[in-house]
């Protein structure tokens, strides 16, 4: 689903349809976030949860190499300019690319924490790539 | 002109902000951390010779000339949720949270070190 959503918003980006393209963007970071969260047992439903759940994981050693909880804001903005549109090209251009960044970045995490999980318990199963 | 519109030192603006907050005037401290954003990426921009009114621009160069990413990009970015909050009143609580803490984080890190190579991500 992370690559649909990102491939649908690539496609509305082009039709120059920000505003659906920052609704999808930001769909596809909601869903790296609960992949990840998933991975670890856990299930973040509303958007509360899902922002403490970045901020919990970016202040893990794994993640200290990475801004987070920065992409997250970045993607809540896109998120923001859906209903308000009120970013202009070159704010929505950045903050695209910080999303974008932050989507690769908790596909790292996923596999990050999917393999730590596997060191800790050995019989469990490594879950599908969100991919 | 409040007193929030004198002319004042990010490192003082961040201390109002944080009154704001705990009296509760959310979109005000919001308003101030965002204008302490802005104002120290304009010491940023004469720290490296750059034209402070574009601060994608310095955000950018900064980011390129010492190979750092989305360092400074994604600060600026994400700081600009604060803007956004001021104009629309479109944050909750929660969401603020993080940003009353990490935008004084980053902001205090730039005016230690003014220069960007030394910036960590």
């Amino acid at each position: 689903m992370v690559r649909l959503y990102r491939e649908d918003a690539g496609l509305m980006l082009e039709q120059d349809r920000s505003h659906s393209a920052g609704a999808l963007i930001y769909e596809s970071a909601k869903q790296c976030v609960n992949a990840v969260a998933n991975q670890e047992g856990q299930n973040p439903g509303y958007t509360r949860a899902k922002t403490q759940y970045v901020r919990d994981i970016a202040r893990r050693p794994i993640a200290s190499q990475y801004g987070l909880e920065w992409g997250w804001q970045a993607a809540s903005r896109l998120h923001i300019h859906a209903d308000r549109g009120h970013l202009n090209e070159g704010g929505f251009h950045q903050n695209w690319l910080v999303t974008q960044a932050f989507i690769d970045d908790m596909l790292i995490m996923f596999d990050l924490v999917a393999n730590s999980a596997l060191e800790d318990t050995p019989d469990s199963t490594q879950q599908e790539s969100p991919t | 002109m409040t007193t929030t519109e004198k002319a004042i030192t990010p490192l003082e603006s961040l201390a109002d902000a944080e009154r704001e907050f705990e009296r509760g005037n959310h979109r005000e401290a919001s308003r101030i951390l965002w204008k302490a954003t802005e104002a120290t990426f304009d010491m940023l921009a004469k720290a490296h010779g750059l034209d402070p009114s574009d601060h994608i621009a310095v955000a950018t160069t900064l980011d390129e000339k010492y190979d750092l990413g989305l360092y400074y990009r994604s600060r600026l970015m994400g700081a600009g949720l604060l803007d956004d909050h001021a104009k629309m009143d479109v944050l909750e609580d929660y969401e603020l949270e993080g940003l009353r803490e990490d935008v004084p984080h980053f902001i205090r890190h730039c005016l230690r070190e003014p220069n960007a190579n030394a910036a960590s991500r």
